[in-house]
């Protein structure tokens, strides 16, 4: 069963903030499983730390990633639970494309 | 766990028949209904917004629209929709659309065929916009509730 268009509706901010290359770096980063600092995220970035902190911000309003406190700083980490669930509203529909593509083959390889 | 680019799906398959051929089936419309599992009528051009009723097992009825951008025989064919299975009663007119690309490619022994969505990182501006006019109202709620509580604390 494809995706309702509700559900990729609910899904929207996450597809928003995984179409930029900064905060897909971020994601990358994350997705090892060790919550990070802002400094650690910043380290060998190309961009400010204030930019990091805004990307932050956007990955977690779409609730990609969670901050919390740990002593004195505060660690981000990556909840993957929101990309599985994008991911996998994207693979159902690549497979209607793959079925629809199928159907397509035979249509024009029909040598009758 | 890869993080991959999820704005777009990208398809590409060998099909051993003449790019006039695979061209034909795409944008003739009574052959396109017959393996995209449609019911629709009309012609595809470019800006035509074309109706189409699923004839899907699971979707039997559903009615979706599509709008044609680019038709450039025998290479190029695109058009945008709404993505995912349509919900009857749900109005998504004002919601973004992906477009879907089609890409023709002679090769030997037949057409590479390239399909493309693209767009789905641009699914929330619609979102985007409606979360912003409710924080405006949140803003205007917590201006509101300073003004009342510094006007209490002038009367003490």
């Amino acid at each position: 069963m494809p995706p309702l268009s509700s559900e990729l509706r609910g899904l929207a901010p996450v597809f928003a903030a995984l179409g930029d290359e900064t905060r897909l770096r971020l994601v990358a980063r994350l997705s090892a499983g060790e919550p990070l600092s802002i400094t650690q995220l910043a380290a060998g970035a190309q961009v400010t730390r204030q930019a990091i902190t805004k990307h932050l911000h956007v990955l977690a309003h779409a609730r990609v990633v969670t901050g919390f406190r740990h002593g004195r700083e505060r660690l981000w980490q990556l909840n993957s639970g929101q990309l599985v669930e994008a991911r996998h509203c994207l693979d159902l529909i690549a497979r209607q494309w793959d079925d629809a593509l199928a159907r397509l083959k035979a249509a024009v390889e029909d040598k009758s | 766990m890869t993080v991959s680019d999820m704005s777009r799906i990208e398809r590409k398959i060998l099909l051993l028949a003449p790019r006039e051929r695979v061209w034909r089936a795409l944008t003739d419309i009574a052959e396109f209904s017959k393996w995209f599992g449609v019911q629709s009528a009309g012609v595809f051009a470019p800006g035509a917004r074309i109706e189409m009723t699923s004839t899907h097992e699971s979707y039997q009825g559903i009615v979706f629209y599509v709008v044609i951008e680019r038709m450039e025989p025998p290479h190029t064919f695109s058009w945008r929709w709404h993505p995912g299975a349509p919900e009857p009663g749900v109005d998504t007119s004002q919601e973004p659309t992906t477009l879907v690309a089609f890409e023709l490619t002679e090769v030997v022994g037949g057409t590479e065929l390239t399909v493309v969505e693209s767009g789905f990182d641009r699914l929330s501006l619609a979102r985007r916009a409606r979360v912003f006019a409710e924080n405006d109202k949140g803003w205007e709620f917590q201006l509101e509730s300073i003004g009342k509580y510094l006007h209490a604390s002038a009367e003490l």
